[in-house]
């Protein structure tokens, strides 16, 4: 065989691992929680069901819905120890480990296996990219203080990893239907 | 002496008659927030008279800034926000103001608000001048 094809078969079987690679998250990034603890993300979590959602707290609207649709979500599957919740940001810029503690606690987020995430920018951003989050910064408005704040276009999306890292499910966040996605997480949380 | 009471009153009565046909604001609220923090507020706006009304600015006594935004889907499929300079209420319609579309954005919150908590909300008008609505923090 020429090495020409050589190459050609080596580019078709790494594109094939690559496509097998977009439904389980090639590796992890290590992510603080708003507990205090660090989490290699999300490997930690393995042996776990993990409802993955990404929002930034200074976003009023399309965030605010889907930490609306997972609170409900999690009032019908919260108390299963099977089930985790993570949120993780998409502005580690200005999502610190202190401004997620004061959202959860204005969103009245369960302190107990559900964790906000953040970290480095270039730990988080390599977490979107493994699940094929973009987050890019879009216009920036001048307070009349003088203060300038930015704004993100970002994926609306949750994702749900199984007990073995993979992710099984991808839908929007801020629009999903909590008691449909509450059974479909309570039957990953109890599939053999 | 009569003819410009009568004059008077005959210019007085639209403006008499006016309120009804202001524009209105129905089931405002905004969702709680921590004070310096940026929320989202919603409305529910109509407009019954025959001539369309323009809101070009909007503040609020819990923001120290607010605008009107829209919610807007990117051709790669993300979400985003863009301010818009004014908001036209055609004639006869409503316009509601509602999470993933229209909303207003208030900008770093004099106080915090939490659910039940109001907040008084100032728009302007182009044909009622600066019309008010009250607020209430839903969650």
């Amino acid at each position: 065989m020429s090495r020409v094809w050589v190459r050609v078969l080596a580019l078709l079987i790494g594109g094939l691992l690559l496509g097998c690679e977009a439904t389980s998250p090639p590796s992890s990034s290590p992510l603080v929680a708003t507990n205090g603890r660090t989490y290699v993300f999300p490997a930690d979590l393995r042996g776990k069901v993990v409802v993955v959602s990404f929002i930034y707290t200074h976003c009023p609207d399309i965030c605010r819905m889907t930490i609306g649709q997972m609170l409900e979500v999690w009032q019908r599957v919260g108390a299963d120890t099977n089930i985790v919740f993570a949120t993780v940001t998409l502005d580690p810029a200005r999502d610190t480990l202190e401004t997620l503690r004061q959202y959860a606690e204005v969103w009245q987020i369960p302190s107990h296996r559900w964790l906000l995430l953040t970290g480095t920018i270039a730990d988080v951003e390599r977490v979107h990219e493994m699940f094929g989050v973009i987050a890019r910064k879009s216009y920036t408005e001048r307070l009349p203080s003088g203060e300038e704040v930015y704004f993100i276009d970002h994926t609306d999306a949750v994702f749900l990893l199984d007990q073995q890292g993979i992710i099984r499910d991808r839908r929007e966040g801020s629009s999903l239907d909590a008691t449909a996605y509450a059974n479909l997480v309570k039957r990953y949380a109890h599939s053999p | 002496m009569i003819r410009l009471l009568v004059g008077v009153l005959c210019l007085a009565y639209p403006l008499q008659a006016q309120p009804s046909l202001q524009t209105q604001f129905h089931g405002g609220w905004v969702y709680s927030a921590d004070s310096g923090a940026i929320t989202g507020a919603f409305v529910t706006i109509k407009n019954p008279s025959p001539e369309p009304d323009t809101i070009v600015a909007v503040r609020a006594d819990c923001a120290e800034h607010v605008e009107m935004h829209t919610t807007i889907r990117n051709s790669d499929g993300t979400m985003g926000m863009r301010p818009i300079a004014e908001l036209i209420i055609p004639a006869r319609k409503t316009v509601v103001l509602k999470p993933r579309s229209l909303h207003l954005m208030l900008y770093r919150m004099r106080r915090t608000l939490r659910k039940g908590d109001r907040c008084i909300v100032f728009f302007r008008s182009k044909r009622h001048g600066e019309l008010s609505a009250e607020f209430e923090v839903r969650r």
